[in-house]
């Protein structure tokens, strides 16, 4: 018994709590999920070092003010003189430091409940909130009174005697201070983290209510998930095309989500997402996101997760090769990727002698069953020739889209003919159609063929070598089965001549070679 | 299902949290022509969500020749007007003007629309030769600082070939090869809108006009890289000369352009096509990102193969297409949620 009264009466000390208060490298980590082996006196120790930390060079000072005033050493008067206002300094410091450690600690419980918070509602929200564990920690934390400290003047410490005496004293009554002042800080720290987790427990029965009645049948959630028209939503892009549609959506999800497997890491990163996403914006209490922002959130920042764990080179394919009619879906899929990339139209334009060409694929890699590679040149109307489908050696299934130009002939591109008709017939439309005589035809087109050419200079520039071009490529639909289509000479020569006659005129052609190759 | 304005709102805040970077080279993107000045503000507004390293790699320039599009974007000084001064101004000028145009007499001095003639605009590039020049020089600089080490971008050209305005690529052309002359390395890509039955205003009379343009810009293109054709008197050499204002001969050497690409859109609409080529300007030029990176891989390793600089200037695109799927993964997401908060499940 006499032992706890002298217990009960003794004084704190900052010097020696500094010894007892427990280091780590994560004070707040008995928030987390996995804190088992943290005791409620471990977690107040915890809070208690960081504000010890805060306060080591006010420690420091107020230790050299003391050094300084020892009785066996000479005290020069302006020390002494100075000596208590030092102090009252350093104390008045060492509130303020606190204080800002209060603060700090009070913003990052915030976050940390906030992030528990959201991984609870991914991980167990059936579950009671594992944090109610420190409802009562202010049970620990009692907050007193300041004692007073005395305030010595000159002559009080001018003679050493008096320091000897006066500065032991003087030193515990700081040191008794600073330790209750520590502590007062740490019960605000506690009351305000107390008070997190009563808005935090009941906003999650609140939340966690709603969120069942949403993922249960009739729910808007439920509905978004079951109904298979809503697995076939369109993109306001029209250049982009979901390939995944209704039922077989579902069931590719579905498979999807067998093998996803969220680990503990990537919870917590979908949670941080989401709060940090908000902005400000709390995720409990009363003034909280609701419940339809959260699950939107929760539901985009879950889609990156599941799409990183199911990589779309590595294994996309091989997740949906399940089931009886895996070659035909798989063969229909790709048959529609195909379409797709073909809608897109988008042509590569190979310069130089093979004139111009496309051809856009779209790549199953992998897939060695025969039948599928089928099934996906039928999907596609027969003739055309590309690699929709490859064996590849690990036997890794990939999924490619591309496009390429390689080897296509200029026959390809209908649009090429097209062009080149329209540049022909320019020369004998209109008006020029009506010209009597090849003089008046050739005065004609000649005033007006500049408007023909992009580079417009007669001596600089590529006109003529524009003109070699495009009588390369007349003499080759000439002489192609398909010709140029016919057209009535009115009485003049064949449109060979009076082309070939024109680019005589303008310097290009002088020996007529073109025109014997044409005719042969 | 939400809104997509709910959904486009969440997807830029989480945007934020990932951060990546997109740009790898410095790249300038010229638009040519109204289409393509449109186009390329669709792309300046695309990037304006994307990091400011990102963003002070990119630099925009617009050439048209109506004047109307300086109004339509969003950095004005960016704008080069193709258009040439009163007829009466430029009397002083015509020993110039017949130089490069001997035909003057018949070129018509006002602007004439998507369909007007090719020298028109070609001309007025000429005139403003100096202007092009300026900018480019300047925008190079801003995006590609040299003191920064940074030696290499890449000059995208977005132009359709249907228009009138694509007059003036010669002469763009040129002044990027006078730009690449200077201490930067850069590689050309040409975008090149093709021109639709359906997105033509007047299919039967404007279309076949269309068309001729494109194919005489075509074999501009081609006699541009050298290629030998005929008798190839005058073809085989991808350097010419242009002259510009006041009395300058710009010998234009080339290799002028590394790729071309052409684009369709998928829809005959102004919209789609915006979107459309913008979408893949976007992948392009975010080229260390997404499938633009995958696609400059590939690029690189073409070119790593070819044996001869024609058959380098080719490419070959692919894309993952996740766009395709982010809808899907996004309601699996849901689905996973259900199964948690469903207790009927458990």
């Amino acid at each position: 018994m006499p032992n706890v009264s002298w217990l009960s009466k003794k004084k704190l000390s900052y010097k020696e709590e500094s010894t007892k208060v427990r280091q780590s490298i994560d004070p707040l980590d008995f928030l987390a999920v996995e804190s088992g082996n943290i005791s409620s006196r471990d977690a107040f120790q915890q809070i208690h070092a960081v504000m010890h930390g805060g306060l080591e060079d006010v420690e420091k000072a107020i230790k050299l003010v003391f050094e300084q005033l020892g009785p066996d050493v000479a005290v020069a008067d302006r020390i002494i003189l100075e000596a208590n206002g030092e102090i009252r300094n350093e104390l008045v410091r060492a509130s303020f430091l606190a204080d800002e450690k209060k603060d700090e600690l009070t913003r990052e419980i915030r976050a940390r409940l906030e992030n528990l918070y959201v991984q609870g509602l991914i991980v167990a929200p059936h579950q009671d909130p594992a944090i109610r564990r420190w409802e009562n920690l202010s049970a620990r934390a009692i907050q007193r009174d300041l004692p007073s400290i005395n305030e010595y003047t000159h002559p009080e410490l001018a003679r050493p005697e008096d320091r000897r005496r006066r500065v032991p004293k003087w030193k515990q009554q700081i040191d008794e201070w600073l330790e209750t002042m520590c502590r007062n800080h740490v019960a605000d720290v506690i009351k305000s983290m107390e008070e997190e987790i009563k808005e935090y427990v009941a906003s999650w029965f609140e939340v966690t209510a709603s969120l069942r009645r949403r993922a249960t049948l009739g729910g808007p959630l439920f509905q978004q998930v079951i109904d298979p028209d809503l697995w076939s939503f369109e993109s306001e892009d029209p250049t982009v095309r979901n390939l995944l549609r209704g039922q077989q959506a579902q069931s590719i999800a579905a498979r999807i989500l067998d093998r996803f497997q969220i680990s503990s890491a990537d919870v917590n990163e979908v949670a941080e997402t989401v709060r940090s996403s908000l902005q400000g914006l709390g995720v409990y209490g009363t003034n909280r996101v609701s419940t339809e922002e959260m699950e939107e959130l929760l539901a985009l920042a879950l889609s990156e997760k599941i799409q990183d764990t199911v990589s779309l080179e590595a294994g996309f394919l091989s997740v949906i090769s399940n089931g009886m009619r895996y070659n035909e879906e798989l063969g229909e899929l790709l048959a529609e990727m195909h379409r797709g990339t073909a809608a897109m139209e988008q042509k590569v334009w190979r310069v130089g002698e093979v004139g111009v060409g496309h051809v856009d694929s779209a790549s199953g890699v992998g897939i060695t069953a025969s039948n599928v590679h089928d099934i996906v040149v039928r999907g596609l109307g027969g003739g055309r020739r590309f690699a929709a489908v490859e064996g590849h050696p690990g036997d890794n299934h990939r999924f490619d889209v591309q496009m390429s130009i390689v080897g296509a002939p200029a026959s390809d591109l209908t649009i090429f003919r097209e062009m080149v008709t329209a540049w022909y017939q320019w020369h004998f439309a209109e008006d020029r159609a009506s010209c009597t005589s090849e003089g008046e035809w050739l005065q004609l087109v000649k005033n007006e063929c500049w408007k023909l050419y992009p580079d417009i200079g007669t001596h600089s520039g590529v006109r003529n070598a524009i003109i070699e071009l495009i009588g390369e490529d007349l003499t080759d639909m000439w002489r192609s089965r398909e010709g140029m289509v016919p057209r009535h000479t009115n009485g003049l020569p064949s449109e060979e001549d009076l082309l070939h006659g024109l680019w005589r005129e303008l310097g290009v052609i002088t020996n007529g070679v073109i025109t014997s190759e044409a005719k042969t | 299902m939400v809104s997509s304005t709910v959904r486009r709102n969440v997807l830029s805040r989480l945007g934020g949290t990932r951060a990546t970077q997109r740009v790898a080279s410095p790249s300038v993107v010229i638009g040519l022509g109204s289409t393509a000045c449109q186009i390329t503000q669709h792309l300046e507004t695309l990037t304006e969500s994307w990091s400011s390293s990102d963003r002070n790699s990119l630099g925009f320039l617009y050439l048209d020749t109506r004047e109307a599009t300086r109004e339509e974007i969003s950095r004005a000084s960016r704008f080069i007007p193709l258009t040439l001064p009163h007829f009466s101004n430029l009397r002083d000028l015509r020993p110039w003007i017949t130089e490069c145009v001997p035909e003057l007499k018949h070129l018509s001095l006002s602007r004439e629309g998507a369909l007007g003639m090719l020298a028109n605009a070609g001309v007025a590039a000429r005139y403003n030769y100096a202007a092009m020049r300026g900018h480019i020089d300047s925008i190079i600089s801003e995006v590609c600082p040299y003191y920064e080490g940074k030696t290499y971008l890449r000059a995208h050209v977005v132009a359709f070939l249907g228009g009138g305005t694509i007059g003036a690529l010669p002469v763009l052309l040129a002044a990027l090869s006078e730009a690449r002359g200077t201490a930067y390395n850069f590689s050309v890509v040409l975008h090149l809108l093709m021109p639709q039955r359906g997105l033509s205003r007047d299919p039967d009379n404007s279309y076949p006009l269309q068309l001729r343009n494109t194919y005489s810009t075509m074999q501009f293109l081609r006699s541009a890289t050298g290629v030998a054709a005929g008798e190839g008197k005058h073809t085989g050499s991808d350097t010419f000369r242009i002259t510009v204002y006041p009395d300058k001969l710009i010998e234009a050497t080339g290799p002028h352009f590394d790729i071309g690409l052409l684009h369709r859109s998928p829809k005959d609409s102004i919209p789609a096509q915006r979107a459309h080529v913008a979408r893949i300007l976007e992948n392009l030029v975010a080229d260390s990102w997404g499938s633009g990176s995958d696609w400059w891989a590939r690029y690189h390793e073409t070119m790593r193969e070819a044996n001869n600089r024609v058959d380098a200037r080719f490419g070959s695109i692919s894309s993952k297409e996740v766009g395709l799927l982010e809808g899907f993964f996004n309601l699996t997401a849901r689905q996973y949620l259900q199964t948690k908060w469903n207790v009927g499940s458990r």
